[in-house]
């Protein structure tokens, strides 16, 4: 899966909810929680988020630059 | 969900019914003092202190906390504010597996800010604020309280008057309406259990906070909320052992006096 679907996974919405300028509490389920929950399911394949860049990663094209995904 | 309590026979249900919701709303209400928002710019419905520089954490709104019981008591009677139902997040935190223990509550954003949709009908945890009260396993009376908001523990750490005039103002006249006229309607067992269950998390993060390097950074409060919300959501300030079993205890000491009850 790319990050958007991810994404739309974690958040239970559609992908096309996800736009590249999405942000964090401007996406229907892209609460705090789910925020912390979408940072764990990136490590859990793959990714090395660390814990101080929780709070820096809040939109679609901050995480996507961080990991590498266009 | 059936629990085998610590003691013998038989788990009663603590369903309440519309008459005590019914009571025990109309009563809470009598806690709230008219108007009191003008003081604090709406600051328990929006979280929007100037020194609250939350990252993730929406700002603007309000996080809601409900016992599984009061939310479907809600839902059932279409009595539910506007837009609880599309952020709602039910969970089950399991206390005590062997013995099927397990608290229901339900969590929710109100992006309301102050102008509620069904204010007779507010959250208890509303009412309440900016207290929130912890009432005696026994019942019948109130034990002690913790605040009304997790992120209202540090202002006096952090050296900033708390944002809530009531508070700052009233805090003696809400205990002594608290007093007066909650303990009866509050001393269901269900309910002196999640009264209670708040109270202890709330001690719990913030017993864990100052346990941990955010206290170095209390000098400053902006730098402070940024880590603590990081913190907290990452379940850094919770040492799940311990909190289940301050959870269960209090369990334990409520069933003591009430025999056992489903969570």
């Amino acid at each position: 899966m790319n990050l958007k679907e991810i994404m739309a996974n974690v958040f239970h919405c559609n992908v096309e909810d996800i736009d590249n300028s999405a942000k964090i509490n401007e996406v229907s389920g892209w609460d705090s929680l789910n925020h912390v929950v979408l940072i764990m399911r990136l490590n859990s394949e793959g990714h090395d988020i660390p814990a101080h860049m929780i709070a820096e990663l809040t939109s679609y094209e901050a995480i996507a630059d961080y990991i590498g995904e266009e | 969900v059936k629990n085998e309590g610590p003691t013998a026979g038989a788990v009663h249900s603590t369903e309440m019914d519309y008459a005590h919701w019914t009571a025990l709303h109309e009563r809470a209400d009598g806690i709230f003092v008219a108007d009191c928002w003008k003081h604090c710019g709406s600051y328990c419905c929006k979280t929007n202190h100037a020194q609250q520089d939350f990252s993730l954490m929406k700002c603007g709104s309000a996080g809601m906390v409900f016992p599984g019981q009061e939310y479907a008591f809600l839902k059932e009677n279409d009595l539910l504010q506007d837009g609880f139902e599309a952020t709602a997040r039910h969970w089950n935190y399991v206390i005590d597996a062997d013995r099927g223990l397990s608290i229901k509550f339900v969590t929710a954003h109100c992006d309301l800010g102050g102008i509620c949709s069904n204010a007779k009908w507010r959250p208890l945890i509303c009412k309440f604020y900016p207290l929130y009260p912890k009432v005696v396993a026994e019942g019948g009376a109130i034990e002690s309280y913790t605040f009304g908001s997790i992120i209202d523990q540090y202002w006096d750490e952090l050296g900033v008057e708390h944002p809530c005039w009531l508070y700052r103002n009233h805090g003696d006249d809400i205990d002594k309406t608290i007093r007066r006229t909650l303990p009866e309607v509050l001393s269901h067992p269900y309910l002196i259990f999640y009264l209670g269950a708040a109270n202890i998390f709330v001690d719990h993060v913030a017993r864990s906070s100052q346990g941990k390097e955010l206290a170095l950074i209390f000098s400053d409060p902006r730098q402070f909320f940024r880590a603590w919300e990081v913190s907290y959501l990452t379940g850094q300030l919770i040492d799940q052992e311990a909190l289940r079993g301050e959870l269960v205890a209090h369990y334990d000491a409520i069933v003591a006096h009430h025999g056992p009850f489903e969570l």
